[in-house]
C-alpha cells in the first residue's frame, strides 16, 4: 500500500517535472516586454528615462528618432543604428539583474539616453 | 553682447549637467548596481536603531573586559611558521617590484586606451579598491609590498655612509598624508585625466619622487608613517582586520579591535580619518539624483551667475570646479558634525577633557561604518570591472600578445547576483554600525570615570552614528544617475 502510494507520488513528480517546465516555457514566450521610445534631439521623455523589466523577460525596445543615432546598450553589449523615418528595434533577453545604460555613441552626442533596470525575481 | 555670452555659457553648462556626461562616476569602469529596494532599506534602518540600544544594554553587563587581550600569535603555531620566513618575504617583495615596473612600463610604452592597457584597471580597480578590501578584511598587505618602501630600503643598504635624517617635526603630524590624500581623491573621483595611461604614469612618477624626497629628509620609517599616504590609508583600514603583524609576531584577533586606542590620536589623524570617511561617501553622493538637482540649482541660480561666468572665461571646467569645492565642503561638514558630537560627549560624560583629545579618542570608532559602506558600494564594481584584469594580464601593453590565452575573455556581468549584493550591502552596514557603537562604548569606559557617565556620554555618539549609517543606506537606495 505504502509502496504503491510512493510509486504514485514519484510518477506524479516525474510527470509534473516534465509538464510544468513545458507549460512555463510556453508561457515564458509571452513574457516579452515591449517599449516604444521616441528620441528627439538626442533625448527621451521623462517617463522613458528608466525602463523596468523583470529578470528572465525578453525585452523589445522600438526606437524612432529625428536624427541618426548610434545606440549602445552597455553591460548587455548590444548596438544598433537608428535613422529618421525608420523604426529601430533593440531586443535582448534580460538574463542578469542590474541597471544598464543605453548610451548615444558617435559624433557630438555622447551621453546617457536611458536606463534599463532588470529587477531580480 | 555680454548677456548673450553669459547665456550661452550657462546653457552649455546646464547641458553638461543634464546630459550627465558619459564620464564614469568612479575614476574608471562601469557599474551596473541596482538601488536597494525600499523594504530592504527600511528594515536595515530599523535594525540599526534597535541594535544600537541592545549593545548599550549588553555593555552594561560586561564592562570590565579588555577585548585586545583575545589574540593568538600565528607564527607560534607550526602550520603558519613559514609565513615568517625571509624567503617568503623576499619573494613577495620581488613580485611587488615586478608589478610596479610592469605598470610603469605599460603607462609609458603601452597602448593609450584606458581599457587596452593594464595600468588603469590594475591601479584603480585591483590595487586601490581591491587592496582596500584586503586591508580591511584580511590584513595589512601594503606594509609588505609597498614598492617605494622596498626600493628606498635597498637604496639605503647600498649607500654606506648615510646622512642622518632630521627628526620628524611633531607639529607636522599626519598633515602631509592629509594633503596628499586630498590630491589623490581629487584625481580618483573628479579628474578624468588619470584614466589615460600616460597621465597615470606621470602621476606615479611624481608621487614616487615626493615619497623618496620625504624619506631622504626625515628617514624611511618616519615618512612611511606620516607622509606616505597609502601606508596611512591601508594601515588605518587594516586596524579593522583580524590579522595583524607587529614586532615580529603575526596576531589573529577579533575584527575591529585594532581600532581601540590607549591614548588619543593627534588632530591631524582625526582630520585624515574624516577625510577618508567622506571620500567614500562622496563617490556615492555624486551618483545620486540629489547631486544632480544641486547642480541644476547652481546652474540656474541668479546669485552665482557672475562667478560662474568668470570661472568659465578663465578656462575652468565648471563641473570639475563645483565637484572640487564639494570635495572640500563635505569633509568640513563631517568634521564639524563630529566635533560638535565630541563636545556633547564631553558635556554628557562630565569629563574635563579638551575637544581635540575627545575627538582623538573617538574618531576611530566611526571606521567600521565607512568600511561597511565601502564594501557595499564597491562589491559589484570590484567583481565586474575587476574582471578586465583577466584579458589584460595576457596583453598588458595592448599590442596583441596572448600570454595566458585569456585575451579574448569577455566580462561575465552575471558573476554577482543583484539580490546577493543587496543582502551583503545591508548586512555589512548593519554589522559595521554595531561594531562602531560597540567600539565607541568601550572607548567611553576608558575615558570616563564611571560606567553610568560613560553610557550617558554615548548618546550623542549614537545619534551621529545612526545618522551616518542612514546616509550610507540612503545613498545605496538612490538610483545611480551619474
Amino acid at each position: 500500500m505504502s509502496s504503491l502510494l510512493r510509486r504514485r507520488t514519484v510518477l506524479a513528480g516525474v510527470v509534473g517535472g516534465i509538464i510544468f517546465p513545458l507549460i512555463s516555457s510556453t508561457l515564458g514566450a509571452d513574457d516579452t516586454r515591449r517599449f516604444s521610445v521616441a528620441i528627439t534631439a538626442g533625448k527621451v521623455d521623462k517617463k522613458n528615462r528608466t525602463l523596468r523589466v523583470d529578470q528572465g523577460d525578453k525585452v523589445v525596445i522600438i526606437f524612432s528618432t529625428d536624427r541618426p543615432v548610434d545606440l549602445h546598450l552597455h553591460g548587455i553589449d548590444k548596438q544598433i543604428l537608428v535613422v529618421p523615418g525608420k523604426l529601430g528595434e533593440l531586443s535582448f533577453d534580460a538574463e542578469v539583474a542590474g541597471r544598464f545604460p543605453i548610451e548615444l555613441h558617435g559624433s557630438k552626442a555622447h551621453g546617457r539616453l536611458l536606463y534599463v533596470e532588470v529587477l531580480p525575481r | 553682447m555680454k548677456g548673450t555670452t553669459l547665456l550661452a555659457a550657462l546653457a552649455a553648462f546646464a547641458c553638461t549637467v543634464s546630459a550627465a556626461p558619459a564620464a564614469y562616476g568612479h575614476a574608471f569602469g562601469q557599474r551596473y548596481d541596482l538601488p536597494l529596494p525600499l523594504w530592504l532599506y527600511t528594515s536595515g534602518a530599523g535594525a540599526v536603531v534597535a541594535l544600537s540600544f541592545m549593545i548599550t544594554a549588553l555593555i552594561l553587563r560586561r564592562a570590565d573586559k579588555e577585548p585586545e587581550g583575545l589574540r593568538v600569535d600565528l607564527l607560534a603555531l607550526p602550520a603558519f611558521r613559514w609565513l615568517g620566513h625571509s624567503v617568503v618575504h623576499a619573494g613577495i617583495e620581488t613580485l611587488s617590484l615586478f608589478l610596479f615596473g610592469l605598470i610603469l612600463a605599460a603607462c609609458f610604452l603601452g597602448a593609450q586606451g584606458p581599457f587596452d592597457n593594464i595600468a588603469p584597471t590594475f591601479v584603480w580597480v585591483v590595487w586601490w579598491v581591491g587592496l582596500a578590501f584586503f586591508s580591511a578584511l584580511v590584513g595589512n598587505l601594503w606594509d609588505l609590498v609597498n614598492p617605494w618602501g622596498i626600493l628606498f630600503g635597498w637604496f639605503e643598504r647600498l649607500r654606506r655612509h648615510q646622512a642622518l635624517p632630521r627628526p620628524y617635526p611633531r607639529w607636522l603630524g599626519y598633515w602631509p598624508a592629509v594633503l596628499l590624500f586630498l590630491c589623490f581623491v581629487w584625481m580618483e573621483l573628479i579628474s578624468e585625466a588619470v584614466e589615460t595611461p600616460r597621465n597615470l604614469g606621470l602621476a606615479i612618477v611624481a608621487y614616487s619622487l615626493t615619497t623618496w624626497a620625504g624619506m631622504a629628509l626625515f628617514g624611511r620609517q618616519a615618512w612611511l608613517r606620516h607622509g606616505e599616504v597609502f601606508t596611512v590609508v591601508f594601515g588605518l583600514l587594516a586596524r579593522f582586520a583580524a590579522l595583524n603583524g607587529e614586532d615580529g609576531r603575526f596576531w589573529l584577533r577579533c575584527p575591529s579591535i585594532g581600532l581601540l586606542v590607549r591614548k588619543p590620536v593627534p588632530l591631524s589623524y582625526v582630520v585624515f580619518v574624516l577625510l577618508l570617511l567622506t571620500s567614500v561617501t562622496f563617490d556615492g553622493i555624486l551618483e545620486t539624483p540629489l547631486w544632480q538637482s544641486i547642480l541644476e540649482w547652481i546652474s540656474h541660480s541668479q546669485v552665482l551667475r557672475p562667478g560662474l561666468l568668470s570661472l568659465q572665461q578663465a578656462g575652468i571646467d565648471l563641473l570639475i570646479a563645483i565637484k572640487s569645492i564639494a570635495l572640500v565642503i563635505l569633509p568640513a561638514i563631517f568634521l564639524s558634525a563630529f566635533l560638535i558630537t565630541c563636545w556633547l560627549i564631553g558635556r554628557f560624560g562630565g569629563a574635563r577633557l579638551k575637544l581635540v583629545e575627545l575627538s582623538g579618542w573617538f574618531v576611530l570608532s566611526l571606521v567600521p561604518i565607512a568600511i561597511a559602506y565601502h564594501l557595499s558600494h564597491y562589491l559589484s564594481y570590484l567583481l565586474i570591472a575587476g574582471q578586465n584584469i583577466i584579458p589584460l594580464a595576457s596583453d598588458p601593453f595592448g599590442v596583441g600578445w596572448d600570454l595566458f590565452a585569456t585575451r579574448t575573455y569577455r566580462l561575465d556581468i552575471g558573476i554577482v547576483n543583484a539580490k546577493m549584493v543587496w543582502y551583503v550591502a545591508v548586512i555589512a552596514i548593519v554589522a559595521g554600525h554595531v561594531m562602531a557603537v560597540y567600539l565607541a562604548h568601550v572607548m567611553a569606559l576608558r575615558v570616563f570615570p564611571s560606567t553610568r557617565k560613560a553610557l550617558v556620554s554615548q548618546l550623542p555618539m549614537m545619534a551621529l552614528m545612526v545618522g551616518y549609517t542612514m546616509v550610507s543606506l540612503w545613498i545605496l537606495s538612490q538610483p545611480i544617475v551619474a
